[in-house]
């Protein structure tokens, strides 16, 4: 034991070696449970740089050992119209983040801020939104939409997640932090009503508006079933659907490595939300809880 | 002189006006699904199209083939259909009750009469037969751009490594097949197949009414009346077929649901043998450059030995049609571009792989010498379309899930088959009234 | 009317355009679909009054109790396993040990990608002659093994998939519940010669309480709702025989495959009517919860 110095007690030398026992455990624990759930992102990423014939040799090759580069990728978008959906995603996902922060933040700071007549029942009518599903509003939806003739065009796709209930909720929570000394200072000052909001509030609300706007693109980003249902025209499709192709085709086998192309493709922009604005990220996914 | 002269002034300032009405410049809007072979085709001759006829503007979309059906579907409802589209011929029935399909115009190919365009596709049964998926009691309603009919796709190679020969082993017959198919059939030390010798096409509905109900036919039943709506499942015949599917499967383990899609199997590497449900649309897939595909040669379909019907699998294929909801002038540009893309048989088959059964292209030499056509013209012609009625989609999942019921589950076949054919029934009763 | 009273008009001008916007496309989907539940409707013919007929179908239609089946199965299946699995990784995650951060970060990586891509990921993993299969196959002395086609394998696949993607996510909020509790309570309790165990018992796990009601509570409204797993996943959609086939399955088959509209709005009326019981069931549960009107 010549790394254990002369003047250490035994007490001292136990505790030493327990900790570093446990530590051991905790590292071992961890290390096995992490990388199991790491594989199948791993598996996504390298099988997206093999070809076809090595995305089942046995035993896997965990590195490619005919690496294709970026041909996967190029094949993908070749092949698809994978630049259109990635456009349609993230067009969509943009608008419907704008608006939900927009909307959600002048919503919450008017529901934490007034007192108006049916403002708890108003209230309670968005809280009850959040708890219905959207499967539940699938079909009618989809008429609505047929109705308003929407079917096929952008508004259709993105009009029925402008606004989401959980925003106008979370940044409630939040606009009641706003001193309302400063407020009624700035309405002494004769600002407009809206004005304060703009000037005063919206400042403050700030970093609940970068985690709510964080989750709203993923939300969106990730959304499945309305634009499976809503999108006929082919200019239309997202991600998410358009990677369906792959994996759902009829008559032969998917093209499993361009199909691990697009899915990296596809998360790419969330990796990199997830890395730079991890604070965010995690607060957000947090009080998204609530969304269910 | 001077008279004649008058005389074509006339007519032409008669003409004038109604050769100015037809060049009102229209847009129509194309679907097709994406079988990529055809889409280049279509292409090009589309774009020919529109430099003949300046007047009319055509829009062409492919979709992806799983989803035509619900795609289509969705946007006819609101309006936002196409004013032609290339329809599974299994697909048509709902839009036929809906009268949403217009009948064949002949003006579209400066003919007559329907009988005119009918007389293109051969005479009496010859045309009748070609013209069935597309014909609802006694009126046409489209013009096919692909007539298939399943034949066995043979690896040689597979073969001759097992020692055998299709030229003489190939066995004809789904009896002679199970002995065949498990000489062709490679197992590792584990037992697991590696390569399958034959296997049904499990992967999908559809298929249920393309190879399982024809093997029903084979024997004599037929597990779908199309013009009465009811089905007729509970029987020996159909007993008879799910019990082979079942030891197919189960009791001699030759394949099943969980392999990888038979053709899928067949076209790369070599993980099956022999593949019988491929139409010669396969044929351009198969050659083409980045294709595992192997040596391969096309043998008739399987029958059964005491088949009393001289059907293999189904007759099947696509119909162009025209939206009747669409103007007028739309349909008329629409059966235009419809004659003028069923107008290259040559060039289809050639190119897109795709048979086109006009009775003038069967009399080319080209057409006779062609390698493999023979062998699907003799499927086709000896073949029964498979039936069409509403409520397909949901048919056909329910006669999978028989055959899931008895080949996955193990349930007992009697109560399955008495239970589907209510089930089945119950759904034809409903959607009868409710399309 | 004094003038602050007047300005709290001003709320209402606020809350208008997001309150104006859920009436439209809240509220009055909500009707149409009632509506729509009383009516036979192909899309392409206008809808048939059909009275309650649909919700009578629903009792003898065996996909529907099959999918009722499923989707119980799911909720109970993918829920508490999941809520051990990701409070186990929070309580390892809260311990101070080398290298704590890289595995948090790599534990946290199926979180990112999007529920599709992650069915598309394990449709690769469990492929026929996939990995899994050719590493756990010669364990249990069957290949290939039949994860997506085997009746009882399958659904157990379905939930194995939600549970790595949303481990990570349940796994951060025990992790801010532990972090919440005050250390001198742990502190005490070792100090009453308690070990980490029973210290974890009997102080950390009542304090998570409230933590424990919330992720009970969204895990299950979330699984309710499954849909994406099961249509990428599971081979043609919600199969083998159904075992896949949730609600939300059903609801998408019936509207937009079979195109039964009114069915399939009934169907979404009958969860819907879930839904709310289980909320106010919750509601009751959890009383003193974010859900307050203060």
């Amino acid at each position: 034991m010549a790394s254990v110095k002369p003047y250490e007690s035994d007490w001292e030398f136990e505790a030493r070696l327990r900790r570093r026992i446990r530590h051991l455990i905790l590292i071992s624990v961890g290390l096995l449970i992490s990388l199991l759930f790491f594989f199948p992102v791993y598996l996504m990423v390298s099988s997206s740089f093999k070809s076809e014939g090595e995305i089942f040799a046995i035993p896997m090759h965990w590195i490619p050992h005919e690496f294709q580069g970026l041909r996967q990728y190029e094949f993908a978008f070749e092949n698809t119209r994978l630049e259109r959906w990635y456009i349609n995603s993230l067009v969509i996902a943009a608008v419907q983040t704008i608006a939900t922060v927009f909307f959600g933040a002048l919503a919450g700071y008017g529901f934490a801020k007034f007192r108006f007549p049916g403002r708890n029942i108003l209230f309670l009518f968005i809280l009850s939104i959040m708890t219905v599903p959207f499967q539940i509003l699938v079909i009618p939806m989809f008429v609505l939409v047929h109705q308003l003739g929407w079917h096929n065009s952008y508004q259709g796709l993105i009009m029925p997640g402008l606004i989401s209930a959980f925003g106008v909720f979370m940044m409630r929570q939040f606009a009641y932090s706003v001193p309302d000394e400063l407020l009624d200072a700035a309405r002494i000052d004769g600002a407009s009503e809206f004005s304060i909001f703009r000037r005063i509030a919206l400042p403050m609300l700030k970093p609940a508006a970068a985690s709510l706007a964080i989750i709203t693109f993923l939300f969106s980003w990730n959304s499945f079933l309305w634009p499976l249902v809503i999108a006929q025209d082919r200019d239309l499709v997202t991600l998410p659907v358009g990677l369906t192709y792959f994996s759902q085709s009829l008559d032969r086998e998917p093209l499993w490595a361009v199909a691990m192309a697009v899915s990296t493709m596809a998360t790419i922009p969330v990796i990199l939300l997830f890395v730079f604005f991890q604070r965010y990220f995690i607060e957000g996914m947090m009080v998204s809880g609530i969304k269910g | 002189m001077k008279v004649k002269v008058l005389l074509i002034l006339l007519i032409v300032g008669l003409l004038a006006p109604v050769a100015l009405a037809q060049d009102e410049p229209v847009t129509i809007t194309y679907w097709g699904h994406a079988y990529l072979p055809r889409v280049a085709l279509d292409e090009e001759m589309i774009a020919a199209f529109m430099e003949a006829n300046p007047h009319i503007t055509v829009e062409y979309e492919t979709i992806p083939s799983a989803d035509f059906f619900a795609t289509l579907n969705t946007a006819m409802a609101s309006g936002a259909g196409p004013d032609l589209f290339n329809l599974a011929t299994g697909r048509s029935a709902e839009f036929y009750l809906q009268g949403i399909l217009a009948p064949v115009d002949p003006a579209g190919w400066g003919l007559e009469s329907v009988d005119d365009i009918k007389a293109l596709y051969g005479s009496g049964d010859m045309a009748e037969g070609m013209l069935a998926g597309a014909t609802y009691d006694g009126t046409l309603y489209g013009i096919p751009t692909e007539m298939s009919a399943y034949a066995c796709y043979v690896n040689l190679d597979s073969w001759a490594d097992a020692g055998l020969d299709p030229a003489e082993d190939f066995p004809y017959t789904f009896e002679g097949m199970v002995e065949v198919a498990e000489k062709l059939t490679i197992r590792d030390e584990n037992g697991v197949i590696t390569r399958r010798g034959f296997d049904f096409n499990w992967s999908a509905p559809v298929y249920m009414m393309l190879h399982f109900n024809p093997m029903v036919q084979q024997l004599g039943g037929d597990m779908f009346d199309e013009v009465n709506y009811t089905a007729d499942i509970n029987t020996p015949e159909v007993k008879r077929v799910l019990e082979y599917w079942n030891n197919w499967a189960n009791e001699w383990n030759l394949g099943g649901p969980e392999y990888v899609v038979s053709r899928t199997g067949f076209r790369s590497a070599e993980r099956m043998a022999t593949e019988c449900t491929m139409g010669n649309w396969a044929v351009p897939l198969l050659e083409a450059e980045d294709s595992f595909a192997p040596n391969y040669g096309i043998y008739p379909q399987l029958r059964w030995e005491d088949a009393v019907n001289p059907n293999g699998f189904a007759n099947y294929g696509f119909n162009l049609m025209a939206n009747a909801t669409s103007s007028e002038a739309k349909q008329a540009a629409a059966w235009k571009l419809i004659a003028w893309l069923t107008s290259r048989p040559d060039r289809y088959l050639n190119e897109g792989g795709l048979f086109q059964p006009k009775a003038a292209y069967l009399e080319t030499e080209e057409f006779k010498n062609n390698e493999i056509m023979p062998v699907f013209l003799d499927e086709i012609t000896s073949s029964y379309f498979h039936p069409r009625f509403a409520g397909y989609n949901e048919v056909i999942e329910a006669i999978m899930r028989m055959r899931d019921r008895v080949v996955i589950a193990g349930e007992d076949i009697d109560t399955v088959l008495a239970e589907a054919e209510e089930e089945v029934n119950a759904i034809l009763q409903r959607v009868k009234t409710e399309f | 009317m004094g003038l602050v009273q007047k300005r709290q008009y001003y709320g209402l001008l606020f809350v208008a355009p997001a309150v104006i916007f859920f009436a439209i496309f809240f509220l009055y989907p909500i009707v149409i679909g009632f509506g729509l539940s009383l009516t036979d409707f192909t899309l392409l013919k206008p809808p048939v009054w059909v009275g309650l007929q649909n919700y009578q179908d629903l009792l003898n239609d065996r996909l529907f109790l099959k999918s009722l089946n499923v989707t119980i199965g799911f909720v109970l299946g993918s829920t508490v396993p999941v809520w051990f699995i990701s409070l186990a990784m929070a309580v390892l995650f809260f311990q101070r040990f080398p290298g704590r951060e890289l595995m948090k970060v790599l534990f946290f990586t199926p979180l990112l990608p999007s529920v599709v891509v992650v069915s598309v990921i394990w449709k690769l993993l469990l492929h026929p002659s996939g990995i899994l299969s050719s590493v756990i196959g010669p364990i249990v002395g069957q290949m290939p093994i039949k994860w997506l086609f085997d009746l009882q394998l399958s659904p157990i696949m379905s939930v194995v998939v939600h549970d790595w993607h949303i481990a990570p996510f349940y796994m951060i909020i025990w992790l801010s519940g532990l972090t919440s509790i005050p250390p001198e309570l742990r502190d005490a309790a070792r100090v009453d010669g308690a070990n980490a165990l029973q210290s974890f018992l009997r102080v950390e796990l009542p304090l998570l309480k409230p933590t424990a009601v919330f992720v009970a509570a969204i895990s299950t409204i979330r699984a309710f709702q499954g849909f994406s797993i099961q249509f990428v996943l599971s081979p043609s959609q919600g199969g083998p025989l159904d075992v896949n086939t949730t609600l939300g399955i059903v609801i998408w088959k019936y509207g937009f495959q079979f195109f039964r509209m009114g069915d399939a709005a009934a169907i979404s009326v009958v969860l819907f009517a879930f839904i709310l019981i289980f909320t106010l069931f919750q509601l009751r549960l959890g009383r003193s919860d974010d859900f307050s009107l203060s």
